[in-house]
């Protein structure tokens, strides 16, 4: 027998920061002597171990470009993945400044709180830097678990369990799909490598074909569940509602980043001879899915899933980028710009979404957070910094010019365009202009004449306008000087051909 | 090609048993159980390239597996339920050895039946399960579920029928991939990665499952 | 030896039972074993593909999922538990408070 060699594991170096600091974080919370003088440790704890992971993601970089003998593949850090983890770890930040305000109002335990959240984000991490289907589908469990337990964290409110049940069955639903689908693409080609994957679909004998379009199938269904696609959205609106608000922020974030950035790393290095699979299918589903987001976010009048159903929305335009990428016949130049345009789109997303999500904590009117679209109401006058701060956030969702949420549907689109997907850019553009009816809907809410109620607004605690505010800038940075963020996407793209 | 037609036959039989069931009570499911089951038997020998033991088995504990699968599903007591599952389980353990996979057999039934299923009755039995209502199951919702499962399957055995014509060792192939020592060489070489993923999973699930039903702190 | 094909329509048969449960019932239990006869079927395609093979990544694999089954398992017996507390009783037909108007 030969002797058992330790692979290199410095790749996973940032991950294992994170990991550490979680696993401080659960420390704190259960050594704590009281709920006091656990609640600000544990959030600093989360910060200090997601900010020390981006250096050290550089300061690794591509050690194990050389190669060890039998580690070889299953997890690696190319710029792609880099660049995605950036973005985890400022998803990250983002939460846990969001969440500190919410679960001191809720007077809830918080070290196991930041402990499960940062390692939701390692499994984010993990998805990115996967090379094979079995680290590819831990990765996702990892955030899935977490998150369940997230979503039922406030034990004594029923919505929360409610949300957690369903976010958990159906959940847990998908994973068996997305597995049987990992089974069959095994049994195609043989390992669960995606240089294995790639070598197979690269001559796929035509009685093969129907086994490969079923997993295809069951694949969209696993991984289109993290990342809200129809038909396998439904349970979003109902969870993100349901869930603490904090984590509701995060939920609509973290598994579709997650998701997306698996997603392109699977169709690129893995399953580029199935795109006569993928494509048609995938095309369905972005037009279906933006469709039926913004349809059904019209007739909503709780916020709240209003700000779901756009994120379903907002799936669908992702897609888009997708789609375009792995148009037969499109050049290796138009290819990697499409990609490079849903990165993007990525980091608009993150900011605008969790910002919209975060304001939502900042006002109290009575005992609960803002949920109806009543309770913003009149909120421009009374919370002038709020108001702006919300509406700044919707122009962005809406796509109105300096605003990142802009220059991302615009490169999304161009991009579909440049590949000749002209039925996916209309559907885009024609989706854009109904979804401006629903967020215009919150914004005239805002700025209503009459006040809605009368009992004050509490304000939210510092760290929660450090967070918003931060996120209003990148959107603004982002808007006007988006050459930068998308020179990089575009790098790190490049990085996985 | 072998047909997978018949075997498809063959395993509608906890249908029949359960239509019989409601019919003819006990002794007609029994009569209409033992002539289907030796008509399967002969059915699965015939099917089989050989007529050894190994593969008469694996007709069989297959069986043992969809019929209890399948009460789980259409049970309305969920300890029963549970109870079948063991049954599913233990089956597809037998699967397993069959396929020369003793170890995989052996994690089965002691991950499964031992762990998993425990925890099961132990909820079961500590949350008091009202029984389902018969009435408000099926309807359309379940009849559309069913022609749903049905045409998935005829559509996945059409698609599953050429690959068992396809797939041939590879030539290099290790002597004994299926051995515990090969398991183990892989889960401690190409896949430690994964494996560490693993316990970060585990500890999710600990922490986890005490944060949710663990009893409230003081604030 | 049994042929790969009719070790693979063994795991289809289960795979759609379990689906089918799954999207035809309403009882907590019942739900979550058929998720658990579905992630069983897809160990039985592994082991199919990895006898059929000789390749050993199969068996790996299933290791795995045995793993993450019995990691939600233990996480969804909690939400169960937690669901339990607040209603006294688990049925799906009580999760209505969440829905569109």
């Amino acid at each position: 027998m030969e002797a058992m060699t330790l692979p290199d594991l410095r790749e996973l170096i940032p991950e294992a920061t994170i990991s550490i600091s979680a696993l401080i974080a659960i420390l704190v919370g259960a050594l704590a002597r009281n709920y006091s003088s656990a609640r600000r440790i544990a959030p600093a704890v989360a910060l200090i171990g997601l900010v020390a992971a981006v250096p050290l993601m550089f300061a690794v970089p591509h050690a194990t470009t050389v190669p060890t003998a039998r580690f070889e593949g299953v997890f690696v850090a190319d710029a792609f993945a880099v660049c995605l983890k950036l973005l985890f770890s400022a998803v990250g930040v983002i939460a846990t400044l969001v969440s500190v305000n919410f679960l001191e109002a809720e007077r809830q335990a918080n070290g196991e709180y930041y402990g499960l959240l940062l390692l939701a984000v390692v499994g984010m991490m993990l998805t990115a830097s996967a090379r094979d289907v079995v680290l590819l589908f831990l990765g996702l469990e990892v955030l899935s678990l977490s998150t369940y337990v997230l979503v039922g964290y406030l034990r004594k409110d029923p919505h929360s369990t409610e949300s957690a049940i369903k976010y958990f069955l159906l959940s847990s639903f998908a994973t068996a799909l997305l597995l049987y689908g990992l089974s069959l693409l095994y049994g195609i080609s043989g390992g669960t490598s995606y240089a294995a994957i790639r070598a197979a679909g690269a001559h796929l004998s035509g009685d093969l074909r129907l086994v490969a379009m079923l997993s295809v199938v069951f694949l969209t269904a696993g991984i289109g569940f993290k990342a809200t696609l129809v038909p396998f959205h439904m349970y979003a609106p109902d969870v993100y509602q349901g869930a603490p608000g904090c984590v509701a922020a995060f939920l609509a974030v973290g598994p579709k980043l997650a998701a997306f950035g698996a997603l392109i790393r699977l169709l690129v290095e893995a399953m580029p001879g199935f795109a006569s699979e993928w494509v048609p299918l995938l095309t369905v589903v972005s037009i279906l899915t933006m469709t039926i987001g913004n349809l059904v976010a019209l007739s909503q009048s709780n916020v709240k899933r209003m700000l779901a159903y756009s994120s379903i929305a907002h799936a669908g335009y992702m897609l888009i980028g997708i789609v375009a990428a792995f148009t037969p016949g499109v050049t290796a130049d138009v290819r990697s710009q499409a990609l490079a345009a849903v990165v993007y789109y990525l980091v608009a997303y993150t900011f605008m979404k969790m910002g919209a999500f975060g304001i939502l904590l900042s006002i109290k009117p009575g005992d609960r957070f803002a949920e109806t679209l009543d309770d913003l109401r009149g909120l421009g006058r009374r919370r002038p910094l709020a108001a702006a701060l919300l509406l700044v956030f919707l122009l962005s969702l809406i796509g109105i010019p300096l605003t990142a949420g802009f220059t991302a549907k615009f490169y999304v689109f161009s991009s579909a365009i440049s590949a000749g997907c002209y039925t996916l850019a209309i559907a885009g553009i024609l989706n854009a202009v109904v979804a401006a009816t629903y967020y215009s809907r919150i914004a005239i809410a805002l700025y209503a004449v009459e006040p809605g109620r009368g009992e004050p607004y509490a304000a939210g605690g510092i760290s929660l306008k450090v967070a918003l505010a931060a996120s209003a800038i990148a959107i603004l940075l982002l808007g006007i000087f988006p050459g930068r963020v998308l020179e990089t996407a575009l790098q790190s793209v490049r990085s996985l051909f | 090609m072998t047909s997978v037609w018949p075997l498809l036959l063959y395993y509608l039989l906890p249908l029949v048993g359960l239509w019989t069931y409601r019919r003819g009570g006990r002794t007609g499911t029994l009569a209409a159980g033992i002539s289907w089951f030796l008509a399967a038997v002969a059915l699965g020998v015939v099917i089989g390239d050989a007529r050894s033991f190994a593969v008469i088995s694996f007709y069989l504990l297959s069986l043992v597996a969809v019929m209890t699968a399948f009460l789980v599903v259409t049970g309305t007591n969920p300890v029963y339920g549970a109870l079948s599952l063991i049954g599913t389980f233990t089956g597809i353990a037998g699967v397993f050895v069959v396929l020369q996979c003793e170890f995989f057999g052996i994690v089965q039934v002691i991950l499964y039946a031992g762990a998993i299923l425990v925890l099961y009755l132990f909820v079961v039995m500590m949350v008091d399960l009202p029984k389902e209502n018969a009435q408000k199951r099926g309807g359309v919702r379940g009849i559309a579920a069913i022609a749903t499962g049905l045409g998935l399957l005829a559509l996945v055995v059409k698609a599953l029928a050429p690959l068992g014509m396809r797939l041939q060792p590879a030539a290099g192939a290790s002597a004994e991939p299926y051995s515990v020592r090969a398991v183990g060489t892989a889960l401690f070489g190409p896949y430690l990665v994964p494996f560490e993923v693993a316990s970060l999973l585990l500890l999710v699930a600990l922490v986890g499952a005490i944060v949710l039903s663990g009893r409230e702190r003081e604030s | 030896m049994v042929p790969l094909t009719h070790v693979l329509v063994f795991g289809a048969v289960l795979f759609l039972i379990g689906l089918v449960g799954f999207l035809s019932r309403r009882n907590f239990l019942t739900l979550f074993m058929s998720v658990e006869i579905m992630l069983n079927a897809v160990n039985v395609n592994l082991i199919g593909f990895s006898r059929s093979l000789g390749d050993t990544a199969g068996q790996v694999f299933a290791v795995f999922v045995i793993t993450v089954a019995a990691a939600e398992v233990a996480v969804g017996l909690a939400i169960l538990i937690l669901m339990y507390r607040s209603r006294g009783r688990v049925l799906v037909q009580d999760w209505r408070a969440l829905r569109d108007n």
